[in-house]
């Protein structure tokens, strides 16, 4: 509807530092790289996810905020038995957080200029992600309490 | 838009608080009155204050600049200064809607 | 004699925690928008999930009404809300919810507050995720009922809500159920779609799959016959588990499940859905069939009490309109003595779907004092009263009257379905209120419309359906030619039990000024050809094809080349 003829109008700034935190129930911690994870994206079929199930760490990558397809990835890969490290990478909300840990990830990883641009409270306000959860009432959940 | 001639066009918008219709200005600023809009007759002056609107739009700031949502530009008809929408749906989107009369503008059902 | 009908759901402690807990975290994420901490980009989606659009005008409000149902206290808080929020009035819609269409940004947490004061909210009426869960508005009142499907309903609403998987979906996912064998909540034209079903004394499920409008409209496919109705919840959550990582996201127009199912071949998908069922299906614990049966208490029985008709049938004998009244808006109850009432949000000449806070007020009341206190939206934009001793229907008629709400229009040509439409919504590319408005009037003053009978028109004003157009026996698609109002035609949709069918089109548009005197000289063309006054449109079109209107209409109104 409401294209314009002009072209490069969008002001989005591409250009970003590599530097990330890693967001946990604790709070934010910088990568200590004490473990080497195995990255996978959202485009994976679940069955080649589950032969990585006896890996140590695993990271699945999110291709935007509205790519929801990491949460069922989780849930299934949790399902097949994996019990080592489940990270989600990519620049999603903090209002995803608590999303992420009942799908089964243990921590986000996150270019730490996205978090300041947030706000380090509105990622705090996630980790009470346990509280208020009608999936785990109804017995359909696989989560780990904290 | 035709190729060979370009406009009347002017840079519209929703306001982030009240979802008003608005339109920016020469100053600029936003204004819900299209007579006070600043009115683009050439394709690169158009790109340029439509980019201004969308810098406006991703300002992080208090100021009143960026509670502004998804400018574009409205095709206008010029005729002796009396200013009508080329697109029906455009004239709907300031005068409002046909079936209350809910005071917003002057407004006759066509 | 007494018998028992099912209340309603009241909240429990742990839903209205959540509840506001929810308004607590949206309160914080308008508060991050306006700070400039969240885009507008990633802001529009976190709003779409607590029923907040950004429109032509100004903001709307979706609030949900799940599965329809709601009660006289929620009615009264929902007149407060268009009053104090709006412009002293509400619009309901196809879905069985309710949409105010002039707030404020910064009202909406406020708004919301005062929605869970009463159980209510406005989580998952938008967004990429499961929408509100649509049923039967006859729902534990109608004759032809196998079982009441609100309990299940309930699950499901409770089940979807803030679903961690779910949130961000390839597109939006509609979720119907029926107890009923007729169908009145139109469950082959959802993603998924229910039906209480007994076989050899058990009671289960049937489920079709990838049905609905929008510029692809789809006969759901049933991937199931017969499921059982332990493995409910473990079967839906299956179909959207599938699809959250099949269903395309580089499309939206081609992301819904329907899509998928079509892609993938409807074979393929269900053994997919199978394989994914027998893989979480144990991850379900047996709580939810538990929460049912909670659900269920907490749907706690009324007694009906049984009492004499009164002077009903002098009433009925002495007086036309209510007669009238009757012969269209009143159904049978599943207890004898009791009826199910259809109030008309179809007054000639009124906007479809529209009540003023007073009337809102009014009707909650007349729910209170007649019908246990409850009351359904219906996906035809009525409110209705499912538990109306037949005693006290000639109070009722009276009162309607009095509040302008006795239209005896039910099924009949002047109970038209319309979208808000360019009036309102940001996709319409035409209005459709405008034409409902004076479709009603115009046929108000033929005196038609008890002649006519059973004729359904249903207007849509753009390509995405939301006035189920094209289940109209006359549907009407509004679209945009050269910045003007144009409108198509299409004929004999219909969607029932035994027979469903999307409508065929008639052939090239008309202009807005033409539209009204296309629909009238379609209405007589159809009073020509009948049988007789019992052949219904829909019989006739089915009888005589499409081409005995589109010949006539053409000829009246010859298209130009370049219009075609």
């Amino acid at each position: 509807m409401r294209e314009n003829n002009c072209a490069n109008s969008t002001t989005k700034n591409k250009t970003r530092r590599e530097s990330c935190l890693i967001i946990t129930d604790s709070g934010f911690e910088t990568e200590d790289y004490r473990v080497d994870f195995i990255d996978v994206t959202t485009d994976i079929v679940p069955q080649a996810l589950s032969k990585l199930r006896d890996s140590r760490a695993v990271r699945i990558n999110f291709a935007n905020f509205k790519d929801g397809r990491g949460f069922t990835l989780a849930r299934l890969f949790r399902l097949e038995g994996f019990k080592g490290v489940l990270r989600a990478k990519g620049d999603l909300l903090p209002d995803q957080y608590s999303m992420l840990r009942r799908s089964g990830f243990d921590e986000l990883e996150i270019a730490d200029m996205v978090v300041e641009r947030h706000s380090k409270a509105a990622w705090l306000a996630g980790i009470n992600w346990h509280s208020h959860h009608y999936q785990k009432r109804l017995g359909s959940s696989l989560i780990r309490e904290p | 838009m035709k190729s060979d001639e370009f406009g009347p066009v002017v840079v519209s918008a929703n306001d982030l608080l009240t979802g008003n219709v608005i339109f920016l200005t020469e100053k600029p600023d936003w204004t819900t009155n299209i007579h006070e809009a600043y009115v683009i007759n050439d394709k690169a002056e158009s790109c340029r204050w439509l980019l201004e609107g969308e810098v406006q739009q991703s300002l992080f700031s208090d100021n009143l600049f960026s509670h502004v949502v998804d400018p574009y530009l409205v095709e206008l008809k010029i005729d002796k200064e009396v200013i009508s929408f080329c697109a029906f749906k455009e004239a709907l989107r300031y005068y409002g809607p046909s079936n209350y009369f809910h005071g917003k503008r002057d407004w006759e059902i066509v | 004699m007494e018998s028992e009908i099912g209340k309603l759901y009241s909240y429990s402690g742990f839903d209205s925690e959540f509840i506001k807990e929810r308004t607590r975290q949206f309160r914080e994420q308008v508060n991050r928008r306006i700070k400039g901490f969240l885009t507008e980009e990633e802001f529009t989606p976190l709003r779409l999930l607590n029923g907040l659009y950004l429109q032509t005008h100004s903001y709307m409000l979706r609030v949900a009404i799940p599965y329809g149902v709601l009660n006289s206290e929620q009615l009264t808080q929902l007149a407060f809300i268009a009053d104090q929020w709006d412009k002293g009035y509400g619009h309901f819609t196809t879905r069985q919810n309710i949409q105010f269409n002039w707030p404020n940004l910064v009202d909406i947490p406020e708004i919301l507050d005062s929605l869970a004061g009463v159980g209510m909210h406005a989580v998952q009426t938008s967004g990429n995720t499961i929408r509100n869960i649509t049923s039967d508005p006859f729902a534990g009142a109608a004759v032809d009922e196998i079982e009441n499907p609100l309990p299940y309903a309930e699950l499901l609403r409770q089940w979807s809500t803030d679903h961690q998987e779910f949130q961000f979906l390839p597109r939006k996912f509609k979720i119907a159920i029926t107890g009923s064998l007729n169908d009145r909540a139109a469950t082959r034209f959802h993603d998924i779609g229910l039906r209480i079903m007994l076989k050899n004394g058990q009671l289960g499920f049937e489920v079709s799959v990838g049905g609905g409008l929008g510029r692809t409209p789809v006969i759901g496919t049933v991937i199931r016959e017969f499921l059982p109705k332990e493995d409910f919840l473990p079967y839906v959550e299956s179909v959207i588990s599938v699809w959250n990582l099949l269903g395309r996201r580089d499309n939206k127009y081609k992301a819904r499940i329907k899509i998928t199912l079509r892609e993938l071949g409807s074979k393929e998908f269900q053994a997919l859905v199978e394989k994914r069922f027998d893989e979480i299906r144990n991850t379900f614990n047996g709580a939810d069939s538990k929460t049912l049966e909670d659900i269920k208490l907490q749907f706690s029985s009324v007694q009906l009490i049984e009492m004499p008709l009164g002077n009903y049938q002098n009433r009925h004998k002495e007086n036309q309109g209510f007669r009238n009244w009757v012969k269209n808006n009143v159904t049978e109850h599943k207890i004898t003595g009791y009826t199910i009432v259809t109030v008309s949000l179809k007054t000639h000449g009124n906007t479809p779907g529209d009540a003023t806070s007073e009337q809102m007020r009014m009707v909650a009341n007349l729910a209170k004092q007649y019908s246990y206190d409850e009351l359904r939206i219906s996906k035809e934009q009525n409110i209705v009263l499912p538990h109306v001793h037949r005693s006290a229907l000639f109070d009722l008629y009276s009162m309607l009257l009095k509040a302008g709400l006795a239209s005896a229009n039910v099924g009949l040509i002047s109970d038209i379905v319309a979208c808000p439409g360019l009036d309102y919504c940001k996709l319409a590319t035409a209005r459709s209120i405008p034409l409902a408005k004076e479709l009603g009037v115009r046929f108000r003053d033929l005196d038609l419309e008890q002649k006519i009978g059973i004729l359904k028109i249903k207007i849509s004003g753009c390509i995405n359906a939301c006035g189920h157009h094209h289940l109209g026996h006359i549907g009407i698609l509004g679209l945009e030619r050269a910045g003007k109002e144009s409108y198509q035609v299409v004929l004999g949709g219909e969607e029932s039990t035994e027979t469903s069918n999307i409508g065929k089109n008639l052939g090239p548009g008309f202009s807005k000024t033409e539209i009204v005197p296309v629909i009238e000289k379609l209405v007589n063309i159809y009073l020509a050809l009948r049988l007789d006054d019992a052949e219904t449109f829909l019989e006739t079109y089915k009888r005589v094809g499409i081409t005995p209107f589109s010949k006539e209409i053409y000829q009246e109104f010859p298209r130009r080349k370049k219009n075609a």
